[in-house]
C-alpha cells in the first residue's frame, strides 16, 4: 500500500550564509496528507519550492514518482510530473470568471482555436463531480471569498492533472468555517487517491488532517511522526526545541506600576491579513512586553492601528486615564515613538537626504522653528549630536538614505524614534531584522535602557529568543487575539510554542 | 505609476539637462536635413531672434515659471496637475475681468483684489480635481485634463458673451490704471517677472527649510513611511494641487495685468502644458524652474520668425521639444549611454589583457 512517490535525499539550500536547508530526507507516500510542521524561517516553504522547482538545490537528488530530476529544473516540469502548488498569495487573474482561470494556461489541454464554452463547462462539470464542490464557474475571482478563491487554485491544479498538491500555509487567510470546509475537501481528495503535502506551524491542523508530520527546525528536519501516535505537546516541543540560548535580563519587579496604555477589546476591518478580533493588552510603565506570535496573526495590523494608520472598528484605547478611541491618528504626534518592521517601506523615505529622515521625527518640536519655518543652525547642531550619539556611517547629513548600509539605515530610524524623549510609549516591531550582531546588540541595549527610565515597551519579534531576552512580559498573538499575557518566567517556550501554535490551556495540561 | 515618476525624477541635474538639449538639438538637425532646411540657419534664426527680444522671452518666461511650479509642486506632493491650461485661462480672465471693473479701489489694492480673485479660482478648479481624487478616487491626471476641454469652451464664451469687451474680437475691456502691474520702461517684462521669480524661490525654501515642506515631499515620495510618521498624505496631495492651481492662475494673472492689460480668448496657447515639460527638464526644482522656463521661452519666441525665415513650419519647435523631454524622461537615458561607452572601454582593456 505504501508506495513512494517522492524521495528527497538530502537537500541542502543556502542563501547567503545561512542554511535554509540542511540536508533534508524526505519521503512521501502516495495518497497520504503528509503535514511540515515549524517556526517561521524552518524551511518549510525553501522546501517545498525546491520541490516544485522554484528555487534550485545545492545538494542532494530528489525523485519524483520514479523519475530522477536534474540540478535545476522548472515549475512546469514538475507540473508535467503531476506536481502541483497552491501558494499563500494566490496566483488568479482577478478580473476573469472562474471557468477561465481554471483553465488558462491549460487550455490546449482542451480547447483547439477557440473558446468553447460547452467543452470547458463539460470538464468543469467532471471535476465538480470528481471533488464534490461546485462553484459558480462565471463568477468573477474578485466578487469570490478568499475560500472560494483557494478552491479555485485547488480545482486549477486539479484540472492539470496533479497527484502531488502543496499547500502553503493554505488557512491563514480563511475563517475557522471556511478552514472546516477545506480540510473536508482534502479528506476527499485523499480518497481519491490524490498525495497532499501542507506546510503549517499550526498545531491543531497536523492534528485534525495530517497522516504523518514532519518537523522542521532551522532549516533541519527534526523528526518524522505518525500523528496518530502523537499529541500537540510533543509536537510544539520539537518544534521549538529545548533549548535556552540568551541570558534573561533581571525583571523589574512591576507591582504596582502604572498602566501606560490599554487597549481593550480592538477589532478592525477584514482585508487581505489578519484583523484584529478582540485584542486586549495592557503597557506598563518602565516594563518591556513582548508580543510573540506566528507572523501574520494581527502584529501588522497592531502596529498600523498604534500607528494611527489604521482606524479600529471598535474598542478602546486608553492612555492614562484618556479613551483615545478612534481618534487614534493622534497618537503618533504625543506619545508613541514606532519602529516598524518594515524600514525601506515604513520607516524611511528612501530618496531624501539623512538631515530629511532624521527631521520627519522632529518637524514639529518648538525649538527647532521658528514659526513655520525651521531654524537652520538649530536644526544643524540638534542632528550632528543625534549622529554621533547613535555614531550613524557616514555622518553627512546630506547622504541620501538610499546610498546607506543596512545596519545604518535602521540606526536612522532608531535614532530618530528614540530620542524622541518625551514619549512615554515605544513599539518596536521586528527591530533587529537583517542586523548583525553588533548592531543587534546596540539595538537591544538601547530597548532596555528605555525600560530603566520607566517607559513603556512594546517589543513585537518572530524571534522568540529575543522576546525571552529582552521582556519583562510575554503575551501571545494568535488569530488577532491576545491569547495569554503573563510574566516572562511563567512561560517557558513550551507553553510558547503551544499558545502560538493555537493551542488551548487544556491541551497543554495534557 | 506616480512614484514612479517620484523616483526617475531625483534632483534637478544640470549636466543630464543640457547633454538631452545637446542631444535633441543634434537629433532635431538630422530632422531638418530631411525637410532639406539648413539645420545651422535655422537655430541660427531661432537663437538670434530669442537674443534680440529677451524683453519678451522674460515676459513668457514669467507665465512659463508659474506654470512650471503648477506641475512642480502638487507632483512634489505625490499628485500629477496636468490642468496648468485650464487654470491659466481662468486666472487670466478672472484678472481681466476683475481689474476691468471700476471698483472704486485705490492703485495697487485694486490689483491685489484681482490677483487674489484669480488664486482663488485657480484654488478651486484644482481643489475639485484633489477632492474628486481623493474622496472618489477618480484619477487627477484624467480630470484635470478633461477641465482643461472644459475651461477653455466656458471660457471663450464668457468672453464672446457676458464679458466682451470689443465689438470686433473676443476679448475683455481693457483693465484699469488701478489694477495694472507697473512695467519697466523700454522693456516688454513687468514687476510680474520678479513676482515669479521671488515665488519660485519662495517655493524652493519652503521645500527645503519648512517642516510643512518637508511633510510634503515625503508624503509624495514614500506615503507609507510618512504616513506612520503621523503625516496625513491626503491633506498633503490636496495642499499640493492646491498650492498647483494658485500658481497657475497667477501665471495667467501676471500676464493680463502686467503685459497685455487685456484678456484675448487665444492669449495663453499651450502654456500649461509647456508648463509640465519645464517642471520635468528641472525635475521639480523650482530653482530650475527659473533656467528650463527661460530656455522654453527663448525657443518659443525663437520660433515665432523661424517660419516667415526659414520656411520651416513651427511645428518643428514641438518636435524638438518632444525630443528634449523625451530624452529626460527615458529612465536614466544619459546614463545608459554613460554605461555603454564604459562597458565597450572596458571589454577593449579586457582584450588588451588577454592579448598582452
Amino acid at each position: 500500500m505504501t508506495t513512494t512517490i517522492i524521495q528527497m535525499q538530502q537537500i541542502s539550500k543556502c542563501f547567503g550564509n545561512s542554511y535554509a536547508n540542511d540536508s533534508v530526507d524526505l519521503e512521501v507516500f502516495k495518497g497520504e496528507i503528509l503535514a511540515l510542521l515549524g517556526e517561521n524561517g524552518a524551511g518549510k516553504s525553501t522546501l517545498m519550492k525546491i520541490l516544485f522547482g522554484l528555487y534550485s538545490r545545492d545538494r542532494g537528488n530528489i525523485e519524483i514518482d520514479g523519475t530522477r530530476m536534474p540540478m535545476v529544473y522548472s515549475p512546469s516540469d514538475a507540473m508535467h510530473l503531476g506536481i502541483a502548488m497552491v501558494h499563500q498569495h494566490f496566483k488568479l487573474v482577478e478580473s476573469l470568471p472562474v471557468a477561465e482561470n481554471i483553465v488558462l494556461g491549460a487550455e490546449d489541454k482542451i480547447l483547439k482555436v477557440t473558446y468553447d464554452r460547452k467543452k470547458v463547462r463539460a470538464e468543469l462539470d467532471k471535476l465538480y463531480e470528481f471533488t464534490g464542490i461546485t462553484l459558480p464557474s462565471d463568477t468573477l475571482i474578485r466578487d469570490l471569498p478568499l475560500g472560494e478563491r483557494q478552491r479555485v487554485e485547488i480545482l486549477k491544479a486539479l484540472f492539470r492533472g496533479c497527484k502531488v498538491l502543496i499547500l502553503d500555509e493554505p488557512t491563514t487567510v480563511l475563517t475557522p468555517q471556511e478552514t472546516e470546509n477545506l480540510f473536508e475537501l482534502l479528506r476527499h481528495l485523499r480518497k481519491q487517491g490524490m498525495t497532499i503535502l501542507i506546510i503549517t506551524h499550526k498545531l491543531a491542523e497536523v492534528l485534525a488532517l495530517s497522516d504523518r508530520v514532519v518537523v522542521m527546525r532551522r532549516g533541519k528536519l527534526v523528526k518524522t511522526l505518525k500523528t496518530a501516535e502523537t499529541n500537540a505537546a510533543e509536537l510544539a516541543n520539537t518544534m521549538v526545541g529545548y533549548e535556552l540560548k540568551s541570558a534573561k535580563v533581571i525583571p523589574k519587579s512591576c507591582l504596582g506600576l502604572p498602566i501606560a496604555m490599554c487597549l481593550d477589546d480592538l477589532h478592525t476591518v477584514q482585508d487581505q491579513g489578519c484583523s484584529l478580533k478582540g485584542l486586549n493588552l495592557s503597557l506598563f510603565s518602565g516594563r518591556v512586553v513582548g508580543i510573540a506570535g506566528v507572523d501574520g496573526n494581527g502584529q501588522s495590523e497592531l502596529v498600523e492601528v498604534l500607528a494611527g494608520i489604521r482606524k479600529p472598528t471598535s474598542g478602546s484605547i486608553t492612555i492614562k486615564g484618556e479613551n483615545i478611541g478612534k481618534r487614534n491618528d493622534a497618537l503618533r504626534q504625543k506619545s508613541i515613538r514606532i519602529i516598524p518592521e518594515d524600514r525601506h517601506c515604513q520607516g524611511l523615505v528612501l530618496p531624501l537626504t539623512l538631515q530629511d529622515n532624521l527631521l520627519l521625527g522632529f518637524r514639529n518640536r518648538k525649538e527647532l522653528r521658528i514659526g513655520p519655518v525651521f531654524r537652520i543652525k538649530e536644526v544643524r547642531n540638534f542632528l550632528e549630536r543625534i549622529i554621533t550619539d547613535f555614531d550613524i556611517r557616514p555622518g553627512v547629513r546630506t547622504q541620501k538614505v538610499q546610498l546607506m548600509s543596512g545596519g545604518n539605515q535602521q540606526k536612522v530610524v532608531l535614532a530618530r524614534e528614540l530620542s524622541q524623549q518625551e514619549m512615554q510609549i515605544t513599539v518596536a516591531s521586528q527591530p533587529t531584522r537583517g542586523l548583525d550582531v553588533g548592531a543587534i546588540q546596540f539595538t537591544h541595549s538601547q530597548i532596555i535602557g528605555l525600560r530603566d527610565e520607566g517607559k513603556a515597551v512594546l517589543l513585537i519579534s518572530s524571534d522568540l529568543d529575543e522576546i525571552r531576552a529582552l521582556s519583562d512580559e510575554i503575551a501571545v498573538i494568535h488569530n488577532g487575539r491576545i491569547v495569554v499575557q503573563k510574566a516572562a518566567d511563567q512561560l517557558d517556550r513550551l507553553q510558547l510554542g503551544l499558545y502560538m501554535g493555537g493551542g488551548t490551556a487544556e491541551e497543554e495540561k495534557e | 505609476m506616480k512614484r514612479d515618476l517620484g523616483l526617475h525624477l531625483k534632483a534637478f541635474n544640470l549636466g543630464k539637462t543640457l547633454f538631452s538639449i545637446g542631444f535633441a538639438l543634434f537629433l532635431g538637425a538630422i530632422f531638418l536635413l530631411f525637410l532639406k532646411a539648413s539645420p545651422s540657419q535655422v537655430y541660427g534664426v531661432m537663437f538670434d531672434k530669442a537674443f534680440k527680444s529677451f524683453d519678451l522671452v522674460l515676459r513668457r518666461a514669467m507665465v512659463l515659471m508659474m506654470a512650471g511650479l503648477a506641475v512642480a509642486i502638487p507632483m512634489k506632493s505625490g499628485m500629477f496637475n496636468m490642468g496648468g491650461e485650464g487654470q491659466i485661462i481662468a486666472g487670466g480672465l478672472t484678472a481681466a475681468i476683475v481689474g476691468g471693473m471700476d471698483l472704486g479701489l485705490p492703485g495697487g489694492i485694486h490689483m491685489l483684489f484681482a490677483l487674489l480673485c484669480a488664486m482663488l479660482v485657480g484654488m478651486l478648479l484644482a481643489g475639485f480635481s484633489a477632492l474628486l481624487s481623493l474622496k472618489r478616487n477618480v484619477s487627477e491626471v484624467i480630470s484635470t485634463i478633461m477641465m482643461n476641454n472644459i475651461l477653455a469652451y466656458i471660457v471663450t464664451w464668457l468672453v464672446m458673451n457676458p464679458f466682451r469687451g470689443s465689438e470686433f474680437s473676443p476679448q475683455t475691456k481693457k483693465v484699469l490704471e488701478t489694477a495694472r502691474i507697473k512695467g519697466f520702461p523700454e522693456v516688454e517684462f513687468s514687476w510680474g517677472l520678479i513676482f515669479a521669480v521671488v515665488l519660485c524661490m519662495l517655493t524652493w525654501f519652503f521645500l527645503e527649510k519648512t517642516p510643512k515642506g518637508l511633510e510634503l515631499k515625503a508624503a509624495g515620495l514614500n506615503p507609507v513611511a510618512s504616513r506612520y510618521q503621523g503625516i496625513n498624505t491626503a491633506r498633503m496631495g490636496r495642499w499640493g494641487m492646491l498650492l498647483g492651481g494658485i500658481a497657475a492662475s497667477l501665471g495667467g494673472a501676471f500676464e493680463v495685468l502686467g503685459g497685455a492689460y487685456v484678456y484675448t480668448d487665444d492669449s495663453f496657447l499651450q502654456y500649461g502644458f509647456d508648463g509640465i515639460a519645464i517642471a520635468f527638464m528641472a525635475s521639480n526644482n523650482p530653482i530650475g524652474i527659473i533656467i528650463t522656463s527661460i530656455f522654453m521661452a527663448m525657443i518659443r519666441i525663437g520660433s515665432l520668425v523661424v517660419s516667415r525665415k526659414t520656411g520651416v513650419s513651427t511645428s518643428f519647435v514641438s518636435v524638438f521639444q518632444g525630443l528634449i523631454i523625451t530624452l529626460l524622461v527615458v529612465p536614466s537615458f544619459s546614463d545608459s549611454i554613460f554605461t555603454f561607452f564604459k562597458r565597450i572601454f572596458s571589454r577593449k582593456q579586457k582584450m588588451g589583457e588577454v592579448l598582452a
